[in-house]
């Protein structure tokens, strides 16, 4: 197929993704991830090199924008009841799957890292969507549960940018340059967008896309990976975004109309059945490799400082999604991981998205006191 | 005794409308308390970015607060002051406990045909009849 | 649709005369006293059972103590209890039907469907499903209690 007939088809299923995500209720992501699944491997087409360079920026595009979405003052007032939870939350998933692949499942030690970083995670906006959904987002619970979220988030991407660094000089610059923008950028960003912003033409947006890449470049030279410096440049922009919400809102149109479901699809694509097929065995141990340290750290924890929902806060700090697929995607475009493994870890991914969360909906989610309840006059 | 706190589930629909048609009604004949519930489905499943989330939170509680005004000027004119609940959730589940906890005597909704759902899980008029620990009533 | 007055005019109520029954039965009657509206029984028999002069007039005996004046009662015969509902609905011309909801989570209906879901799909009237069974909601809150 030639490059603008595979455009074509993607664009059609990115268009049906959207389509079928409003009908059914589930995430755009989640659908254009299956999406790319079945296209890839009906039509058993590879990804192509436009698309995996679109798909490579816009997972920066997204880390980035995780990071603009944490609630910083929330995060300030809670981080002390959260960082346990948060920091066992990844070392205890990243350890036990990360020695699991090495001596159980023969993978060398750069793989081993990679699959131990991807199940490490703990989604945001899956467990955010759950809060909203409960009213528990505005009790100290959920505002709890999210700052945890968020120190596991740091944990990965710096896990991504620190442990595959190899040192040659490039380092210099790209922590030079990250250390730079992430003090430079806040300030002078009221200048730089007062003076240019509010205009079709979105400069802002584009010295955000100009400073991606660049970091992207510089990251890549260092042999290392943009996430930690875009995520961190996204927290320190994140109060900007809440005084500044048109430009938020621009900024989200840009990436959700073209760049994340670039990213999904090529997530998706790259998942192979056959491999899949093969290994459910595999596939099971690394999902209980997920699981059980989750569980076995948070847990205890958990019941200290979210009683009485430990359950329902263990069951969403096990969840996992984008950055999962971040990372995975990641391993394969630098060549650590083949599709095989890729492939099983982004199975593990989405299904640790709707395992727990499915569960602590059906069976944890407190009710009474917490609905999300606006009462007219 | 029956009709004295009415419930009526609106959700803007066409099958909701005539339900609520016939709530004022009732409400009116029986000089009854009526309230009238919308629910809020549930927000994007397994999302991936707090923006898609937010998005739709948005969307939902404009479509809402629109919903819950047109509902309460149309009992204004029959006389009736209404009050309107929104609540998120699954419809069935949250109209029936709602209906339980504020000891409400009658359950009216609309019914709203959905063929493949329908036959699957039944409907949510079905579900809320299941559930529900007072009458309800289904208005075609 | 002309509404004179009231749009409650005539509602119908099924039963088999059990107690279960009665409470559907009772809230028809309510109804139909509250907003000044006929009130028709309909007893259903299924074959090989026979209807006798004796069951209609026991059967109306019942409605008139409910609804004096305003009561009905009617014995209709068919193998299918939905749709031998459905049809008195439309010979009887009533505005609301009344059902009970006993069976509801019936195993043996999966196939078919259960009475009174299948009344409020093949009817274009009004119906109530009234909980016959109180106790159906508290066995449900048991079993989520359970679970948390």
């Amino acid at each position: 197929m030639s490059d603008i007939a595979i455009a074509a088809l993607l664009a059609g299923t990115i268009l049906i993704a959207s389509t079928v995500s409003v009908e059914i209720g589930l995430s755009v992501a989640l659908i254009e991830l299956l999406g790319g699944f079945v296209v890839g491997n009906a039509f058993s087409i590879d990804v192509p090199s436009w698309l995996s360079f679109i798909g490579s920026f816009a997972g920066i595009v997204l880390v980035f924008l995780a990071g603009a979405e944490v609630d910083v003052p929330q995060f300030r007032r809670e981080w002390r009841a959260s960082i346990s939870i948060g920091l066992v939350s990844f070392f205890a998933p990243f350890a036990v799957v990360g020695l699991l692949c090495y001596y159980g499942l023969g993978w060398n030690h750069r793989q081993a890292e990679i699959g131990g970083l991807a199940l490490s995670t703990t989604s945001l906006a899956v467990v955010y969507a759950v809060l909203v959904e409960t009213g528990l987002n505005r009790d100290l619970v959920g505002k709890r549960i999210m700052s945890a979220t968020f120190v596991t988030d740091i944990g990965t991407v710096a896990g991504l940018t620190i442990l595959f660094i190899k040192p040659t000089i490039w380092i210099v610059p790209f922590v030079a340059a990250s250390i730079a923008l992430i003090v430079g950028l806040p300030r002078l960003s009221p200048w730089f967008f007062g003076r240019y912003g509010d205009r079709v033409i979105e400069p802002e947006i584009k010295l955000v896309f100009a400073i991606l890449f660049l970091l992207m470049w510089l990251g890549d030279r260092a042999n290392s990976q943009a996430a930690l410096p875009a995520f961190v440049l996204g927290l320190v922009m994140s109060s900007h975004y809440v005084q500044h919400r048109m430009e938020q809102e621009r900024m989200r149109v840009v990436a959700f109309a073209f760049l994340t479901p670039f990213f999904f699809l090529k997530g998706g694509m790259s998942v192979s059945a056959h491999a899949l097929w093969a290994n459910l065995g595999v596939l099971a141990i690394l999902f209980v490799g997920k699981m059980v340290p989750k569980f076995g750290g948070v847990y205890p924890l958990a019941r200290r400082f979210t009683a009485p929902h430990a359950t329902f806060t263990t069951l969403l700090m096990s969840t996992g999604l984008t950055f999962g697929t971040i990372t995975s995607l990641y391993g394969l475009n630098a060549g650590i991981i083949d599709r095989t493994k890729f492939s099983l870890l982004i199975a593990v991914v989405i299904l640790s998205a709707i395992v727990p969360t499915a569960i602590a909906q059906r069976f944890f989610q407190p009710r009474a006191g917490h609905d999300r309840e606006r009462v007219g006059s | 005794m029956p009709f004295e706190r009415i419930l009526v589930a609106i959700d803007g629909s066409e099958a909701s409308n005539r339900a609520f048609g016939k709530a004022l009604e009732l409400a009116a004949l029986a000089k009854a308390d009526l309230t009238a519930l919308a629910i809020e489905g549930p927000l994007p499943a397994y999302a991936a970015t707090i923006a898609e989330v937010d998005e739709v939170k948005r969307e939902k509680d404009l479509f809402f607060d629109a919903l819950a005004s047109r509902a309460r000027e149309q009992a204004a004119r029959d006389g009736i002051e209404l009050t309107v609940v929104v609540r998120a959730g699954h419809a069935a589940e949250v109209i029936s406990s709602f209906a339980a906890e504020g000891g409400y005597d009658l359950i009216v909704l609309g019914h709203k045909g959905h063929f493949l759902r329908d036959h699957l899980l039944g409907s949510t008029a079905d579900r809320v009849a299941e559930h529900a620990a007072c009458p309800v009533m289904i208005v075609r | 649709m002309k509404e004179n007055g009231s749009m409650v005019r005539r509602v119908l109520v099924a039963t088999d005369r059990s107690e279960t029954a009665e409470v559907a039965v009772r809230f028809a009657a309510e109804m139909a006293t509250r907003f000044g509206a006929d009130l028709v029984l309909v007893q259903v028999v299924i074959p090989p059972a026979t209807t006798s002069v004796a069951m209609t007039e026991d059967l109306v005996r019942h409605a008139r103590e409910l609804a004096g004046d305003h009561g009905f009662g009617t014995v209709v015969v068919g193998d299918d209890p939905a749709k031998a509902i459905i049809e008195a609905a439309e010979t009887e011309d009533v505005d609301v039907v009344v059902v009970g909801n006993v069976g509801m989570s019936g195993r043996k209906e999966f196939l078919l469907g259960n009475v009174p879901n299948r009344v409020s799909h093949g009817t274009r009237r009004t119906v109530v499903i009234v909980n016959t069974m109180q106790r159906v909601e508290e066995q449900a809150q048991k079993k989520r209690r359970f679970f948390r």
